[in-house]
């Protein structure tokens, strides 16, 4: 075995001298790695989806041209579902699962799948952004690379982010972006030993981008002069963008059921759903070609001003682009929620320019390219609900500082006003519905840790269904427990509990002694628990019945006890051990 | 260093699994090499320390520090072999034989520890009389004289001419055994193997007849065998 | 009882087969199965540095409402208490539950991928490997018919895994009171080699106690010795863990053993570790 140790020792470098005592630097050059990686993954797709649009526009003129949309969404779940056989997911929702769940641990498939299939759906036109997909691959790439290596689940987990935070700087050219959204919505914990590996790889993310695109912005805009008045119509415009994210939501939901309900209805098969969907969109699409594909042009005149269609074709825009996405990752189409919150953010802005333009024309409002910007961050803060994220993601993809006041403003505002409405973000819905969503350092991260299988008691001392009391009361002489499990002495099967509060009475009357047998005197209908019973639920059984202990009783055989006395005990140093990094 | 999982955890005095899953999640600076865990100790003790658990080696000193607490009770036969037998106690009221009595106890050698003891004894006295009947008293301190350092001890003392004690059964008490006990736990102890003792009817029959010294230390041995079976 | 074991059923007369192996396995060393009946085409096993998706061949989705009838017939018949059923709490997608991997035994067939017909000799699915490779539990493979083992055979290397697979086949063997042969092939090395790891290993006393035989080969070919192992013994080895490449250049002992031995197998992989003394 040795041998194959001094073999292979570089795949093991945590156990390199120069990484025993302090794994940073380990991390730093692992992620700067994982950072060139994923935005060489995030530079792909961005070519891929360039190649596919180029070769889609000479087919945009035809009647048909609707059809692509749907062929692209089908040949795309078809891919994922038969070549590649990965249980379709939104992504992002996926990355932070494997997070919370599993230290970071995620296939290898999922390094590639997202970028062809996202290539496909959103080339063909379907209204999806490539961020999710890339941040899914650089995640997966991470995880990948960590595996390699033999990570822990700690560093795994930075490694993950790294992954994330590389791509989305890539595809952006946005390297805060990449380490705040990877910190507010993946890792969810701003801790140094997390921040440093994940701001390198981030740095090498945008720096690939930057080497082979050149360095510019995403959307560059103007210089606006923000006067006290905007400011404070910004705060209107959040509220507006709130409802934009609130209604974008739950139109995503209402047609995911809706889809659902249908496909279940007519047993179709798995590809119809996204092949609909995508050619309800390729209609629309016919008379509104600005809500197909990311999207990215239409932001591009919006922020720059040179937009110039009225209020109510603009306020049609804003609710088909909402309608198209809702048909596109509602109905089964891959691709990721970032690139349409920024048009239908920049859409809303623009709406809401129009509208208050309207209302009072004498005012000088700023020029409708800032409203447009504000618009974006309003829409991304409140759907990841992340603010953070919103504020630097405008900052840098337009080049905006100058904007930043009213930026955080919205940021806040928004996000604040969608919580209200929806609590949990669009990504983390599911997750926290479920009981998936468990950060560090909390109770519901302490308590999926520990298992009943750690926190069992195995000291308690067994008693025979035909002891008598008197045989037993020289046990409890003995014992330094309350509860006595009672099994029979034939078959081993554990038959009831004995608790010495419900006893203690007849225990210190020797003429009972001789004739009563513990038979009579136990519990039968005890609530038990299972070694594999997740500890919520245990404590919530404990808490519904006012129980402080419960028999660990696996197939007819008592284990062990579960107390709340130990639980508090295993709690406290798992929380302290948690909290040591 | 290097360690096998299951010595480690104990070091730690933690679960097997939760170790592992310490290891794992690389909440824990230890590397896993198959069954066997490496590690730095200095590393290992500083982590111990700052999430307040322990870390002891096997073997080394540290381990048997506190383990004083679980020691075995003693033994009612050697506890009284401690304080000795004596005989023809003289005293007319209860202050005078357990003053006498103090003065037969082993240990307590200084004038004022003497008096210390003495006080302690007739405040328990006047609270209730230890005369638990039958000829018998029980004397013994109002708390366990927690500053001794001497071991626990019982001195059996047989009075020159029975006197009233204030019993429970008002019988003339010829016979006491002077406890003195370091805890409480085993005060409770040696006080139920005594009494266990005095319901024999064949032990207050030899006590009556004034016994010698290793009679009595072999009915008590006696007895003792038969609590234990 | 406390010890668990992994069943994936597969509702048709092959599937049963191996069930009644499994059952077997359970009857014989006291342990309880778990049967996981699947309900969608894939599944992932998260170990501690791998994950693995197993996509099962369609018809381990036949006639889902007979299934666990059947299983609970097979497992009656064997004497074992009600089996319990498994059923996924976490799905990493809505179609791809997590199956959890905090068993003492995993029984598989030889491929779980591909379609049955594929399955003969001479072929372990891709993804039985990986879960072998990944498993802390040894993997019991069944063959295709059910024939009860009377006897335990170790494959006895001197590697670290191997070492493994000798304690395992010790405990089985105290457990069921079978008798136990030790097989080794000679290759660079002479059998004092062999006998310094077991001595290394605290292994000898054992040998003694539990051991029918040990048999050491010093010549003839792998293969041709593989004739002396009895019909119907449980063979238990070790995965080495090679490289691909090195497997793939020198093929592995592995790979020989099931190429050529049709009895059950108990794969004992470089991740497996005893977590219970029983």
């Amino acid at each position: 075995m040795a041998r194959f140790s001094t073999l292979n020792i570089w795949r093991y470098p945590s156990r390199w001298i120069l990484f025993r005592l302090d794994d940073r630097l380990l991390l730093i050059i692992i992620g700067a790695i994982v950072g060139i990686c994923s935005g060489l993954a995030a530079v792909a797709m961005y070519q891929g989806l360039l190649a596919m649009f180029n070769w889609m526009n000479h087919y945009r003129g035809y009647w048909w041209a609707f059809l692509l949309p749907g062929c692209g969404a089908a040949i795309a779940a078809i891919f994922l579902e038969k070549i590649l056989k990965e249980g379709a997911g939104h992504g992002v929702p996926e990355v932070v699962y494997s997070v919370v769940r599993y230290g970071g641990l995620m296939r290898l498939r999922s390094s590639f799948s997202r970028i062809i299939s996202g290539c496909l759906t959103i080339g063909s036109g379907g209204s999806a952004g490539p961020e999710a997909p890339v941040v899914m691959s650089g995640a997966a790439i991470g995880s990948n690379i960590a595996q390699f290596f033999s990570l822990n689940d700690r560093q795994r987990v930075a490694i993950v982010g790294c992954g994330s935070a590389g791509a989305l700087a890539a595809i952006f050219n946005a390297p805060i972006t990449g380490l705040v959204f990877t910190i507010e919505v993946i890792v969810g914990e701003w801790s140094a030993v997390n921040i440093v590996p994940i701001a390198i790889a981030s740095v090498a993310g945008a720096e690939v981008c930057r080497l082979l695109h050149g360095n510019q912005f995403l959307f560059s805009s103007l210089d606006f002069n923000v006067d006290l008045v905007d400011t404070l119509a910004c705060v209107g415009l959040a509220v507006f963008t709130a409802a934009a994210s609130v209604l974008l939501t739950r139109a995503l939901r209402h047609s995911n059921k809706i889809s659902n309900k249908l496909s279940n209805k007519f047993s179709m098969p798995f590809w119809w759903r996204p092949f609909v969907g995508g050619c309800l969109v390729g209609l629309i699409g016919l008379a509104l070609p600005d809500v197909l594909g990311e999207g990215y042009h239409a932001i591009r005149l919006m922020v720059k001003g040179l937009f110039s269609q009225g209020l109510m074709f603009v306020t049609i825009l804003m609710l088909a682009k909402i309608t198209a996405t809702a048909l596109t990752l509602g109905w089964g189409g891959s691709g990721g929620i970032f690139a349409p919150c920024l048009a239908i953010g920049s859409f809303s802005g623009l709406v809401f320019h129009r509208f208050i333009d309207f209302l009072g024309p004498g005012v000088g409002w700023v020029d409708e390219g800032c409203f447009a910007l504000l618009g974006m961050a309003g829409l991304t803060s409140g759907m990841l609900q992340a603010p953070l994220t919103g504020i630097f993601l405008i900052v840098e993809v337009t080049g905006g500082y100058g904007v930043i006041l009213p930026l955080i403003l919205v940021s806040a505002v928004s996000s604040t006003v969608t919580h209200a409405f929806e609590p949990a973000s669009f990504y983390l819905k599911e997750l926290v519905e479920k009981g998936h969503y468990l950060r560090p350092r909390t109770d519901g991260r302490v308590l999926a840790d520990l298992t009943v299988r750690e926190l069992v008691e195995k000291d308690c001392i067994v008693v025979y269904k035909n002891m008598k009391l008197g045989d037993f009361a020289n046990i409890v002489k003995k014992s330094h427990r309350n509860f006595f499990p009672v099994e029979d002495e034939n078959t081993g099967d554990f038959v009831g509990m004995i608790h010495l509060d419900d006893i203690r009475q007849y225990l210190f009357n020797p003429i009972l002694y001789e004739t009563v047998f513990l038979e009579q005197i136990m519990h039968t209908h005890v609530e038990t628990v299972d070694l594999d019973d997740d500890l919520p639920d245990v404590l919530e059984r404990m808490d519904a019945k006012n129980l402080f202990s419960m028999p660990v009783v696996v197939n007819n055989r008592f284990i062990g006890m579960i107390s709340k006395a130990t639980l508090l005990d295993k709690y406290r140093s798992e929380l302290m051990v948690q909290s040591y990094y | 260093m290097q360690l096998d999982l299951e010595t480690f955890a104990k070091c730690l005095d933690i679960p097997e699994t939760t170790v592992e899953r310490w290891i794992r999640q690389g909440r824990i600076p230890v590397r896993k090499k198959g069954n066997k865990c490496e590690f730095s100790q200095t590393l290992i003790e500083k982590w111990a320390e700052t999430n307040h658990l322990k870390f002891v080696v096997p073997g080394t000193e540290k381990e048997t520090e506190d383990t004083g607490q679980d020691q075995a009770l003693d033994e009612l036969q050697s506890v009284m072999r401690r304080g000795g037998v004596f005989y023809d106690i003289k005293g007319e009221s209860v202050g005078d034989v357990l003053w006498s009595a103090v003065n037969k106890a082993p240990f307590f050698d200084k004038p004022e520890e003497k008096k210390k003891l003495y006080e302690s004894l007739a405040a328990r006295e006047e609270m209730m009389s230890t005369g638990i009947g039958k000829g018998v008293a029980i004397p013994h301190p109002r708390t366990p004289m927690a500053e001794a350092e001497e071991p626990a001890f019982i001195t059996t003392c047989f009075l020159k001419s029975p006197i009233d004690y204030g019993s429970i059964d008002r019988k003339p008490v010829f016979v006491l055994f002077l406890m003195v006990s370091t805890s409480a736990k085993l005060h409770l102890h040696l006080l139920a193997q005594l009494s266990f003792c005095l319901r024999d009817e064949e032990f207050l029959q030899l006590l009556k007849q004034y016994p010698n010294p290793e009679e009595l230390y072999g009915k008590i041995a006696e007895i003792s065998e038969r609590i234990e079976s | 009882m406390d010890l668990q074991l992994l069943h994936i059923f597969r509702n048709t007369p092959l599937g049963r087969e191996l069930l009644l192996q499994s059952a077997y396995f359970c009857h014989t060393l006291g342990v309880l199965p778990v049967i996981y009946i699947p309900q969608y085409i894939k599944f992932l096993m998260y170990f501690e540095n791998d994950v693995v998706q197993v996509d099962l061949d369609s018809s381990y989705l036949r006639s889902p409402s007979t299934a666990r009838e059947h299983v609970a017939e097979t497992i009656r018949r064997q004497d074992l208490p009600e089996p319990k059923f498994l059923e996924p709490k976490n799905f990493t997608a809505s179609t791809l539950p997590d199956i959890p991997v905090n068993f003492d035994f995993m029984c598989c067939p030889r491929t779980v991928s591909d379609l049955s017909s594929k399955i003969g000799l001479g072929y372990i699915g891709p993804r039985v490997r990986r879960i072998i490779h990944s498993a802390r539990f040894p993997v019991l493979i069944g063959c295709s018919v059910y024939k009860p083992w009377k006897s335990i055979s170790v494959f006895f290397g001197g590697s670290a895994n191997a070492v493994k697979a000798v304690r395992l086949g010790f405990r089985l063997a105290r457990l069921t009171g079978f008798p136990l042969d030790v097989f080794t092939q000679e290759g660079k090395r002479d059998r004092k080699y062999y006998e310094d790891v077991m001595e290394k290993e605290n292994l000898k006393a054992e040998m003694d106690k539990y051991a029918r035989q040990w048999r050491v080969y010093d010549s003839g070919d792998f293969i041709d010795n593989l004739y002396d192992v009895p019909h119907d013994a449980l063979v238990i080895a070790g995965a080495y863990g090679h490289g691909v490449i090195k497997e793939v250049l020198f093929g592995s002992t592995l790979e020989k053993i099931q190429t050529h031995l049709p009895n059950t197998l108990l794969i004992v992989g470089p991740n497996y570790r005893a977590a219970m003394q029983g």
